[in-house]
């Protein structure tokens, strides 16, 4: 940590140059009268600008991954005119690095980056605002409707550009059709959580693994709840649509039933032997356990589903998937935030970033570039139903991995061996059947909130997220729901919740 | 004036072989100092440090954010600290001590070495060892104990046992290492005094006792000078990691920088919030460098000789 601190001091004394070299390159970003940008101020814009940029990806380095960028920029020159270097992070180390490195005068001209931080940065004065700009790139502003611009808008500014993808989120459960058939359970008949109890009977009685859940701590999210729409962190609102919206009130998930019921039938799945012993310590899936090497005893896990999840899914199980979804399917801030390339505000190339993010987003040969490497080198073309798909190469990951869900408009990407011809046609379906959050493009600004935050923050990434394991009980004195709640009320909740609602009420107003 | 300048220009040498040295220390550890003005700061990214906001002492309400857990953290960050300072630095003397008395220098070297290796193991593999012999399900220790007939303890979830555990593996890691220093002053020590004394028909025990004990008192006091200086940090690799942050194992294992850890990591919305990180740096720095100086004035009047400064 200390170590951490020091560096950074020293970063955040280079960051001073920044800020000089990025004010003196302010001047000529002045927008014209309306606010929006003419053609020919952006093109006077491009001409100024060198027209290499880097853009910063959030997953693991591979082999080959120079190798993509040189193609990727030898395209993106010939068909735009700007050069690419693709530079990438692994995950963890993404999340540690970007704020320092946002912070220096390195070049950085776009990013990836998502959820709350992102938010938060946008606030902080780390990103561009592209609504002046976005106008004069009607290809890409075509590809979104507002509830999409929704979730990027903050304070009345557009901060990135989302990817375009599954609009909505639903949580599911997979399990094995095999496994349901040979109980007799109807996958229809599963309608919450709870129902789900049948099938954990059923894997215990195979000797196999019940609930997966991760250790503690490493991974919480809202969106399972059935019951709300996320606001920001564990702060969340009724998704009930016969509520009036300005009825509505603003809880913290951790003080309501709802948490206490979930985490008191978890408590008793853990009793049961459902979800493994070491869970607390370990997770259900570890480095040592036997259900690490075979995946075939494995349970079911709780997760985010995305139209035809399933057909990836089983490929990779080996046998048939069934989803079965347990939430609504809603658009909601996270689903349309969950992945948004940004542009710096210290980037000297913003009009060649846009004409990049346009090309990406737009043109089928940059985006299977991005998406999959090299063809021949990472994967091949194959015909399927006369259908052209992509199949990708053994061991591809390790030579390129760029995630589908964060490497661009993944509705005009190409169809992968497996997945149906109609996929974005079931994709633009799930999309309009959707409904949508009250709460979508709302975004409180909790920032003279902090301290407070920080305080909640820290309750829920110990002491809520060990509770949602199961292995601790409920109304145990020390660690139980009442000292969650009672920990969350001391760090300030109260104070949060109050803001929130005061500032949920007068955007509804106003909307 | 004029005579420091000639003395400074006699010894020119002399101080051109510490001018880079010197320039270093001021590159890099006085210059980045001033960013530490971010801890009064909005920190704006587009302004960078020294145009973003100041907003008085707005980030340090984050350290009033711990709650209830403030005496708590507090008492284990320096809790710890004083447990680790002292039993450090009682097994370095015993141990350098020990070195020391050996006649064969080859075995001394030997098992001196061994004795460095855990200090270059990183807290991450050290966190799995100790997992290793602690788990409750095959665990090396449980293991022992059903030799024995006793039913297996649950390490992670039991908090009282955790100051032993998280000691031994501070000092198993640190204590090889930390005794180099004491060895070599030991090294330098005249043998006339030794041999005098042992003329004289004193033991070896009193020979440390008296001699070697007496000798080392400057560098012990300065060391435990410097060490109060972090008083209020820890190591995450030891308090975070090894611990594997459970929170079970909280009331006695969580410190400062592992709570900062808690609410700050993630992708949340507070994982760029420099002014936050910097408030607490800047809290640390204050109490380490005010107990340093008081410290030394202690120091001062006992045994003006042993003091830093």
């Amino acid at each position: 940590m200390n170590k951490r601190f020091g560096k950074l001091s020293i970063l955040a004394a280079l960051s001073l140059s920044a800020v000089l070299i990025a004010t003196g390159c302010g001047g000529n970003k002045e927008n014209a009268d309306n606010g929006k940008k003419t053609a020919e101020q952006v093109a006077a814009e491009f001409e100024k600008e060198s027209k290499s940029i880097r853009v910063f990806f959030g997953d693991t380095k591979g082999t080959d991954n120079d190798e993509v960028s040189e193609a990727v920029s030898k395209l993106s020159k010939e068909k735009i005119g700007v050069e690419v270097e693709m530079v990438f992070f692994g995950a963890g180390e993404y999340a540690q690095k970007m704020p320092k490195l946002m912070a220096t005068n390195e070049q950085m001209d776009i990013g990836f980056d998502s959820g709350d931080a992102f938010v938060s940065r946008a606030r902080d004065g780390a990103y561009y605002d592209l609504s002046a700009d976005l106008d004069q790139y009607p290809k890409l502003r075509e590809l979104f409707g507002d509830e999409f611009l929704g979730g990027v808008t903050i304070d009345g500014g557009i901060y990135g550009i989302p990817t375009l993808k599954e609009m909505a989120e639903t949580w599911v459960i997979y399990i094995d059709q095999e496994t349901l058939d040979r109980h007799n359970i109807k996958a229809s008949s599963i309608k919450t959580i709870a129902d789900a109890e049948v099938i954990l009977e059923a894997l215990k009685s195979e000797g196999r693994l019940g609930f997966n859940i991760g250790k503690a701590g490493e991974h919480v999210s809202f969106g399972r709840n059935p019951e709300y729409d996320t606001i920001t962190g564990p702060f969340v609102i009724s998704n009930d649509d016969s509520i009036a919206p300005e009825k509505k009130e603003v809880v913290n998930y951790y003080e309501t039933d709802d948490f206490r019921e979930y985490v008191e039938l978890l408590h008793s799945w853990y009793e049961k032997g459902y979800i493994s012993e070491d869970v607390l310590e370990n997770g259900t899936i570890t480095y040592t356990n036997k259900f690490n090497t075979d995946k075939s005893l494995r349970g079911i896990s709780y997760i985010s589903y995305a139209p035809l999840n399933e057909v990836l899914t089983s490929k990779g199980a080996g046998k048939e998937m069934t989803p079965i979804p347990l939430t609504p399917t809603t658009i909601s801030n996270v689903s349309t935030r969950g992945s948004v390339y940004c542009i710096y505000k210290k980037s000297n190339n913003v009009q060649s970033s846009l004409r990049f993010l346009q090309l990406w987003n737009t043109d089928k040969e940059v985006n299977t570039l991005i998406k999959f490497g090299i063809e021949g080198k990472h994967y091949n073309f194959i015909e399927e139903d006369g259908v052209k798909k992509v199949k990708k190469v053994d061991g591809a990951s390790s030579m390129y991995l760029n995630q589908n869900w964060r490497s661009g408009n993944v509705l005009i990407s190409q169809l992968e061996a497996g997945e149906p011809a109609d996929k974005y046609e079931q994709y633009k379906k799930y999309n309009k059947n959707a409904r949508t959050s009250v709460v979508l493009g709302f975004t409180p600004d909790l920032s003279s909130l902090d301290a407070e935050l920080a305080g909640c923050n820290a309750v829920v990434s110990t002491k809520a997220a060990a509770l949602l394991t199961g292995a601790i009980d409920p109304n145990d004195k020390e660690n139980g729901v009442d000292a969650v709640v009672k920990e969350m009320k001391q760090a300030g909740s109260a104070k949060i919740i109050t803001e929130i609602q005061k500032q949920y009420l007068s955007w509804i107003k106003n909307k | 004036m004029k005579k420091t300048l000639l003395t400074a220009y006699r010894q020119r040498a002399l101080l051109c072989m510490a001018l880079p040295a010197i320039i270093l220390i001021i590159m890099f550890n006085y210059v980045p100092l001033y960013g530490i003005i971010v801890a009064f700061k909005n920190f704006d990214f587009s302004l960078g440090i020294g145009g973003s906001q100041w907003n008085g002492l707005e980030n340090f309400r984050y350290l009033v954010g711990m709650g209830n857990k403030t005496w708590r953290i507090l008492r284990n960050t320096m809790g710890y600290w004083a447990l680790n300072t002292l039993t450090g630095m009682a097994c370095n003397l015993i141990l350098a001590l020990a070195i020391n008395e050996c006649r064969k220098k080859y075995f001394t070297k030997v098992t001196h070495t061994i004795m460095i290796f855990p200090t270059f193991i990183s807290f991450v593999a050290v966190t799995f060892m100790v997992e290793a012999l602690l788990k409750t399900n095959g665990g090396l220790i449980n293991q022992i104990l059903a030799m024995f007939g006793k039913a297996p303890v649950s390490w992670y979830r039991e908090s009282k046992y955790w100051p032993f555990i998280l000691t031994i593996v501070n000092l198993w890691k640190g204590t090889g290492y930390g005794c180099i220093l004491y060895v070599s002053a030991l090294a330098g020590m005249d043998t006339e005094i030794f041999e005098a004394a042992e003329i004289d028909g004193a033991s070896r025990f009193q020979q440390i006792w008296h001699i070697s004990i007496p000798q080392l008192m400057a560098l012990i006091s300065i060391k435990l000078i410097m060490a109060v200086g972090s008083i209020m940090h820890s190591n995450t690799g030891l308090y975070y990691l090894v611990t594997k942050n459970q929170v079970l194992l909280h009331p006695t294992v969580q410190t400062i920088d592992a709570y900062v850890f808690d609410s700050l990591r993630g992708t949340g919305e507070l994982s760029s919030k420099f002014g936050i990180q910097a408030a607490i740096t800047f809290f640390q720095m204050i109490i380490g460098s005010t107990l340093v100086i008081i410290t030394n004035a202690i120091v001062n009047k006992i045994e003006p000789a042993n003091a830093l400064f």
